[in-house]
């Protein structure tokens, strides 16, 4: 019924994207209370679970399978290749590491003084588009396997909610000791191997790849090895740089 | 609005490092040389990553 191999990489990258929505729903939630601040990230959650739905609505209408994989394959590429590129910067240092402790109080700060209405919509626009995020993950992962594949891709990005959830409320503070970026360069460095094997596959046919789909390893390996290259080398230069 | 379009899209290097990618991946294959579009597309996307680390 489902998809296993998609689980586990829709769990993850939707991991991260739920503790930037957490964060902002803890800093509401103090603000203009619990009740109100779930309220506000329930309602975000419903239109995100319509939009599953009706795409799910969408593949069983029976679109043709080549255009719907390079299709989906250019949006891992659009999504994928600035994980990677963020993710390799701030590792490098040439962009501060997401701090969640620092996004938690840039978000107090533009509530103080706000209106109840302001700081739903800010709790209700931060869950909405860091869901939709996962979202596109999700369809993603599991667009291109037909309903078993979505439903493995939503199920994995469920349980991320479902333990950012419980991790937040026992915690009780933002969840700021994730290693975010490192799981952001390895979700980065394989949403882009989903994207590069489905587009070029839909475009060339399935005999394109050498070694067909044992080729999504090989290209894993590439990225995550291609990346790690760059973060020594701009570490380097910077370094070269900062002497002269 | 915009920040709808920038979860989807991402920025405009983004968007033109991709258009290239896939122009260059259409165009190998239409030209009769997908196996080696294979070969080529994986260093080109990640010459895109490298672009975008500094935007």
């Amino acid at each position: 019924m489902f998809n296993v191999a998609v689980i586990i990489p829709a769990f993850l990258a939707a991991g991260v994207e739920w503790v930037e929505a957490f964060t902002i729903v803890f800093a509401v939630g103090l603000t203009i209370g619990w009740r109100a601040a779930a309220g506000a990230a329930f309602a975000a959650l419903a239109v995100l679970a319509v939009m599953t739905v009706s795409m799910g609505g969408v593949l069983s209408l029976g679109v043709n399978i080549a255009a719907l994989q390079f299709l989906i394959g250019v949006f891992l590429l659009l999504f994928g290749v600035r994980w990677l590129a963020k993710a390799i910067a701030r590792q490098a240092g040439l962009k501060p590491l997401r701090s969640e402790a620092d996004e938690f109080n840039k978000v107090r700060a533009r509530l103080s003084g706000g209106d109840w209405s302001g700081s739903w919509i800010i709790a209700f626009k931060g869950v909405l588009l860091e869901g939709l995020e996962v979202w596109l993950i999700v369809v993603a992962m599991g667009g291109h396997g037909g309903w078993a594949s979505l439903a493995g891709a939503a199920l994995g990005a469920l349980a991320a909610l479902a333990v950012v959830i419980a991790a937040g409320v026992i915690i009780g503070a933002p969840l700021a000791r994730l290693p975010e970026n490192v799981i952001k360069f390895t979700v980065g460095a394989a949403i882009v191997s989903f994207g590069t094997f489905w587009m070029l596959e839909a475009l060339g046919g399935p005999t394109v790849w050498p070694g067909h789909d044992w080729s999504l390893p090989g290209l894993f390996v590439f990225y995550a090895g291609g990346g790690l290259a760059m973060v020594s080398a701009v570490r380097r230069f910077s370094r070269g740089r900062s002497v002269l | 609005m915009s920040a709808f379009l920038k979860v989807l899209f991402g920025d405009a290097w983004n968007v033109a490092v991709v258009a290239a990618i896939v122009l260059a991946a259409v165009m190998m294959v239409e030209a009769g040389y997908p196996t080696i579009a294979a070969y080529v597309v994986p260093p080109l996307t990640l010459a895109g990553v490298a672009l975008l680390i500094r935007r």
